[in-house]
């Protein structure tokens, strides 16, 4: 199997990142609302520098992965009517300004709480942001949003794979695991 | 372990003494600590420079002053995001209130308890707060001793009293005061 994508078929690459950042997405989100929901105290407190590393780790997943792409394009899609064709890339460049937006607003939301954003113990992230209430109210609200928005289009894109998968049998999905 | 060297005792020993003796602090085995309670669960907190300037008349109590200084920039939380969260400027804004103080008024002495009636500034809100301080005497020295002591004081506040509201859904309004001062008279 190639590391690079061809006219016809994804590489390595290009799978495996896609399918460590949507396990890792999916992950993350989950790991948020679960969160959000805590009634925090010292016990479950350093979850949240967790999730913060995680989606420090996805943002640097995320932009290899737009880099990548930029160097090393997508197979040629396959046949589907226009409106698909349309809806399909509008979800996609929405999914992936909402990957970059969803850890960027939580990064700076985070950095504008004043709390240091440990990296699993091993060193700190830098703060972009100085300490503001407001800033970090505002930026932690629009994060939990665009992860929600993220994650609907997530469930769309997976819709589309698998119509394309059972109901027109094309090799959408099977390009994207084989 | 040290033995409690109550007030009142101290007064009636002492009676030959005719001015209030001052102390100095020694920071290095003094502790200026709090309770707070997040989560439900009690963390103790510190500050770990201080100022705390004691004069005791042992025969009239009410010439007694005690006047603590606390750096903010110094609080811990017990933990690291504690600590952040102590000096941000959702509680103790550390960068522009560099200073908790807290100036004596009144000293009045009941049992072996006394009770320390003063003003205490918190971000630059000054409210009146009521401290209670014992003294106790190191073991093993002489009955008399007054040259080495043990100060507790202790005592609650209300954060939200001066501003330092922030956390409010995980962190209790209450501060329990625990200081330990081991002062030395001058």
């Amino acid at each position: 199997m190639s590391l690079r994508n061809t006219q016809t078929r994804f590489g390595l690459i290009t799978k495996s990142l896609h399918w460590i950042i949507a396990i890792g997405l999916w992950a993350l989100f989950f790991f948020g609302k679960y969160i959000s929901n805590l009634e925090l105290g010292p016990d479950n407190f350093h979850l949240i520098p967790r999730h913060k590393a995680f989606g420090i780790l996805m943002l640097g997943l995320i932009t290899i992965r737009i880099l990548w792409r930029t160097t090393n394009p997508p197979p040629t899609a396959l046949p589907a009517k226009p409106f698909e064709h349309l809806i399909a890339k509008l979800v996609h460049v929405a999914l992936y300004i909402l990957m970059l937006a969803t850890p960027l607003f939580g990064w700076i939301g985070a950095s504008a709480t004043g709390f240091s954003i440990p990296f699993f113990g091993l060193f700190d992230i830098p703060l972009i942001w100085g300490e503001d209430e407001a800033v970090a109210d505002l930026l932690l609200s629009l994060h939990g949003y665009s992860a929600m928005a993220m994650m609907a289009l997530a469930l769309l894109h997976i819709a589309a794979a698998l119509y394309r998968h059972f109901i027109k049998r094309d090799e959408t999905l099977r390009r994207m695991i084989r | 372990m040290r033995f409690l060297f109550s007030l009142f005792f101290v007064i009636i020993a002492s009676a030959a003494t005719a001015a209030p003796i001052k102390y100095d602090v020694n920071k290095d085995t003094s502790d200026v600590g709090f309770i707070y309670t997040f989560g439900g669960k009690d963390i103790k907190g510190a500050f770990n420079d201080f100022d705390i300037d004691v004069a005791i008349d042992f025969k009239s109590l009410k010439n007694s002053t005690v006047s603590v200084s606390l750096k903010t920039q110094t609080a811990s939380g017990g933990f690291i995001f504690g600590t952040q969260a102590m000096r941000s400027k959702k509680i103790l804004s550390a960068k522009a209130f560099p200073e908790i103080t807290f100036l004596s008024k009144s000293v009045t002495g009941r049992g072996d308890t006394a009770q320390i009636l003063g003003d205490i500034t918190v971000r630059g809100i000054t409210k009146p707060l009521t401290l209670t301080a014992q003294l106790f005497r190191p073991k093993g020295s002489d009955i008399n001793e007054r040259d080495n002591l043990i100060m507790k004081i202790t005592g609650t506040l209300d954060r939200f009293d001066f501003g330092a509201n922030g956390y409010a859904k995980e962190v209790a309004p209450d501060l329990k005061i625990n200081i330990e001062a081991f002062i030395k008279k001058q």
